[in-house]
């Protein structure tokens, strides 16, 4: 007898005349369950079959629950109800009768779900900043110091030639480059008006700035969290407990996180004035009497031209982190490029796209190292077994290695052969797609499988 | 017109949902299908989806989000490789992709409308 278990969100749909029919008929024994409710023992069964909203049933997320449950992922198959359910109650027992049979003639192939967790250790390059020690101290990582290291992967982690040491990530910490949001003319600096956030800080509990102007200048880049929250907080203060005039003239303002978001609107109701100004346009020259400066700018807003004396300018640097060039560091053809965080919202924050390769940035380095404490202590699941390279079929072109977007195919150097890393491996099936020897297959996941469990109305 | 949707999970299935609700499709029948990531369909599978069908909608990631990295480039490639093929072998059936994120479908209605109307439309 086969014994299989339906996961659905409701019951109803799989009625007891069906079932029991199923059993007479097919020697297919159906056990029902609530998806939310604890099913003591997974391994028994011979499928798991997941029905209702599949939107959720990622390939990650079904990856985790194999871990979780303890069984072969290709035992899991998320029966696709949105595909389908125009046509329930129709033609619905019938697909989903075929479906059954389609997973069941598929022989289960021999895949392991695991959780994979990094070394606790990094190594960072070319050096920590003090921040960053200090960050990482703090969690209680331990930190490598190795600055000429070559670096190798093994699965997960780095190996480090020569000490022999092996760390389970690698942080960057890419050059700076801090320059003036706008280039002022020695002129504008000799007024002695224009003025850092660490001045006004420290003015600020001296000096009373009653009916004065001031001008707060925020570039685009660089600008921590924490100096927009003092930037908030400052002129707040300013406009407030010295009636001054403040203008806070921004690339862009940065209100993501609740905490900003707070500060800012505040702010605005102190009468701060906040003006979005493109830098390029934006123009500055002492005033005639020397004691302030005349800050000349075009509003985006509407485009109005405006011309402000301020008693006082303070500028932020704009901080540009250059890339950093992780090639001489790596024994692999694979890590070519420069590095720097990738724009993607879908990634982990901090990452380049290479599993365990962190970047660190000025400012954000409490953040970082709280991601790598949950990637160093958590890790990832990932199936092993799922991708494989058919050696005979592989006529070493490399397209597998250029295409795999997570650096997981690896050469074999001795044997010159490739072999795809499982712990690294995402299953994206890119490197599947395009090899032109038809030489890596992924599992469950080929053509076949993903088009013919249900075609609609049951015909191909 | 009969066509094949394929989504990735991630962002083309959850969007071509949200089209279905609408009931914007300009298509007489929709068979929809996910997959883990549009990155990896072949040329042969497009192939064999269009088989049956008269056109083939995909939909998946934007470019430079892709959950994959470059999963919906290399849809891209393929399906510009398919229109060329079918074009050059003069077959009246087209491949379309639409980069959508799952909550903005408005991508996957102009791709449709496309696909629907032909080249007619692509010139007015
Ligand atoms: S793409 Fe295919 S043939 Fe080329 S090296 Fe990779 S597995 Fe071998
Ligand atoms: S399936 Fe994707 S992540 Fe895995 S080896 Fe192939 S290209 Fe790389």
């Amino acid at each position: 007898m086969t014994k299989l278990l339906w996961l659905v969100d409701n019951p109803l749909l799989l009625p007891d005349f069906w079932l029991e029919k199923m059993e007479k008929e097919k020697g297919w024994k159906i056990e029902i369950r609530d998806r939310e409710s604890k099913v003591l023992n997974f391994i028994d069964y011979d499928r798991i079959f997941i029905l209702g909203d599949s939107l959720s049933f990622t390939r990650e997320r079904l990856s985790l629950l194999a871990y979780e449950w303890k069984v072969n992922p290709s035992k899991i198959q998320v029966f696709p109800w949105e595909e389908v359910k125009i046509v329930f109650p129709q033609s619905f027992f019938s697909i989903l009768e075929q479906f059954i049979a389609q997973s069941l003639a598929k022989p289960l192939a021999p895949l392991v779900a695991e959780r994979v967790v990094p070394e606790n250790k990094v190594l960072v390059l070319p050096q920590a900043s003090q921040t960053l020690d200090q960050a990482l101290k703090e969690k209680g990582i331990e930190t490598v110091v190795a600055p000429s290291s070559t670096l190798r992967r093994e699965g997960i982690n780095f190996h480090l030639f020569p000490s022999g040491d092996t760390v389970g990530a690698v942080v960057v910490s890419p050059p700076e480059e801090i320059t003036p949001p706008v280039s002022f003319s020695s002129e504008v600096e000799d007024t002695r008006k224009l003025v850092d956030l660490k001045f006004m800080e420290k003015e600020i509990e001296k000096k009373d700035f009653r009916g004065e102007t001031i001008i707060f200048l925020l570039p685009k880049r660089g600008v921590t969290e924490k100096e927009w929250l003092q930037t908030f907080y400052l002129s707040r203060l300013l406009a407030k407990r010295d009636r001054a005039e403040i203008f806070v003239l921004v690339e862009e303002v940065l209100v993501a996180g609740e905490n900003l978001e707070k500060e800012y609107r505040q702010a605005r109701s102190c009468g701060v004035i906040f003006e979005k100004v493109t830098f390029s346009s934006l123009f500055a020259q002492p005033t005639l009497d020397m004691r302030g400066i005349e800050v000349e700018f075009t509003t985006e807003r509407d485009r109005l031209k405006r011309k402000i004396k301020a008693d006082w300018l303070v500028s932020l640097p704009e901080r540009n982190v250059l890339p950093f060039d992780l090639a001489p560091f790596f024994d692999s053809d694979r890590i070519e490029e420069a590095i720097l965080p990738l724009a993607n919202p879908n990634l982990s924050s901090f990452s380049p796209g290479i599993e365990g390769i962190f970047v660190s940035l000025p400012g954000e380095e409490k953040n970082l190292v709280q991601v790598i404490e949950k990637y160093l202590t958590q890790g990832i699941v990932r199936e092993r077994g799922r991708v494989e390279v058919n050696e005979e079929k592989c006529i070493l072109c490399l397209t597998c290695l250029r295409t795999c977007p997570w650096r997981a195919v690896a050469i074999e150097k001795e044997r010159k052969k490739t072999r795809v890393n499982w712990e690294l491996c995402h299953l994206c099936g890119l490197c599947a797609s395009f090899c032109p020897a038809h030489a890596i297959e992924i599992k469950g996941l080929s053509f076949e499988d993903w088009l013919s469990p249900v075609s609609l109305g049951g015909e191909k | 017109m009969k066509i094949v949707a394929l989504g990735c999970d991630k962002s083309g299935y959850p969007a071509l949902l949200k089209w279905g609700e609408k009931n914007a499709s300009p298509f007489e029948e929709v068979k929809l299908f996910s997959l883990p990531c549009l990155g990896l369909l072949t040329e042969e599978a497009i192939f064999r989806t269009l088989e049956n069908s008269d056109a083939l909608l995909l939909a998946g990631c934007p470019l430079d989000s892709c959950h994959n990295q470059n999963g919906s480039r290399g849809a891209y490639l393929k399906v510009k490789k398919v229109n060329a093929l079918l074009q050059e072998a003069a077959i009246p059936k087209k491949v379309a992709v639409a980069f959508v994120t799952a909550d903005k479908i408005g991508e996957i209605e102009k791709v449709s409308q496309e696909l629907f109307w032909g080249e007619k439309n692509d010139n007015s």
